[in-house]
């Protein structure tokens, strides 16, 4: 239980490290892996108050429910990346077919111009 | 090949001017058995014109055919759906300075001999965009009923909204001028825009009017609408359309805007 948290800590930086993972995108994992260990390093004290808290009978219940929230997190902000990519997306190819078209009519010029 | 460039556009005056500048838009996603038939349509009811078609990332010949003609051709890289193709075509216009901008499906459902009667509607000024509409008299066009009832709950929707009567939201077959051209330049809804796009132009100050047209069922190729995607659409533009008025108002860059600032302050 001490173990996973740390160790998936470890991967994410070292991922960073390589630069596989961006610096932004690293933080709320990082963040996410930091909560589970501190919970899961004081569970006498720490989780079995907010088990407490909760109303929840079984203190690493308690550790799930708050992985599971912290992943919902995680999630959400994928999808909020992914609509600014697809937002971007969008734009660049549009872009890029209105400036090849352009390219297109200039070389068409162009050629018109060398024939005469 | 230098067109000569309208720099003084006024809606209210220039009744005369016949020099306006007017640009087809013509989607097109896979339409190789009718874009040819559009474009001979369009070149024959409105020689003047000039035709842009937006290949939406067709898997087959529909470059191929307009390339065959005297228009513009514009191909996306890739698929991206009717709201994107258009929000292209009207760059394009923007970026070449058109002052009206007419699209026309490229499926044959839109006669290209009621292009003029949009475009005069427009001109005559008391509007920024010129819908045709299917039901404001009944000219035989036939809807299936399920799809019936998804028009008549969306125009009743846009039309709460707007406070005027919207009787077909979903018609593509649409004049616009330069204010509203340089409006969906920089801002058009995706997937299925057209709804949404009425309810943005209100919100914008932009005025929308409807004028009686009558469409043919389409030349050939699949309607890109099952059952399933309808009301798939349906929920989808509702949702859009009420978050849409939960956002600031867009502004719709022009004099007009600016006008009526300044007046109010």
């Amino acid at each position: 239980m001490i173990a996973g948290p740390l160790i998936l800590f470890i991967i994410v930086l070292e991922m960073v490290r390589r630069r596989r993972l961006r610096e932004d995108y690293s933080l709320l994992w990082l963040g996410t892996f930091s909560v589970l260990f501190i919970l899961s390093l004081f569970s006498r004290s720490l989780l079995d108050s907010i088990a407490d808290l909760m109303g929840i009978a079984y203190p690493p219940t308690a550790l799930f429910v708050v992985g599971f929230g912290l992943l919902l997190g995680v999630m959400l902000q994928f999808s909020v990346v992914i609509t600014r990519l697809a937002k971007e997306n969008k734009s660049a190819a549009q872009h890029i077919a209105l400036l090849a078209a352009r390219v297109k009519q200039l070389e068409q010029m162009l050629e018109e111009q060398d024939t005469k | 090949m230098v067109k000569r460039v309208i720099s003084t556009f006024d809606l209210e005056q220039s009744q005369e001017a016949p020099s306006r500048r007017v640009l087809v838009i013509i989607p097109a996603y896979n339409e190789e058995e009718s874009l040819g038939r559009v474009i001979r349509n369009v070149h024959a009811a409105e020689p003047e014109v000039d035709i842009v078609v937006i290949n939406d990332g067709s898997t087959d010949a529909t470059p191929d055919i307009a390339e065959g003609y005297k228009v513009n051709l514009v191909s996306l890289p890739y698929n991206q759906g009717i709201g994107s193709a258009m929000q292209t075509g009207f760059m394009f216009a923007r970026d070449k300075n058109y002052d009206i901008a007419v699209q026309v499906d490229g499926d044959g459902q839109h006669d290209p001999r009621e292009i003029a009667q949009l475009v005069e509607a427009l001109i005559a000024g008391d509007a920024d965009i010129v819908i045709g509409s299917r039901y404001i008299e009944d000219r035989g066009y036939i809807t299936p009923w399920q799809r019936r009832i998804g028009i008549v709950i969306l125009a009743a929707v846009v039309s709460v909204i707007t406070r005027q009567r919207i009787t077909d939201p979903t018609s593509g077959f649409r004049a616009i001028n330069r204010r509203a051209i340089h409006f969906c330049a920089q801002d058009y809804p995706f997937d299925y825009p057209e709804p949404e796009a009425v309810v943005l132009f209100n919100r914008a100050n932009l005025r929308v009017h409807e004028i009686p047209v009558t469409m043919n069922p389409r030349y050939g190729g699949q309607s890109s609408i099952t059952p399933f995607r309808s009301a798939y659409y349906m929920v989808k533009v509702i949702m859009a359309i009420v978050i849409g008025l939960l956002r600031k108002r867009p502004d719709a860059a022009g004099e007009v805007e600016v006008v009526r600032k300044t007046t109010q302050a």
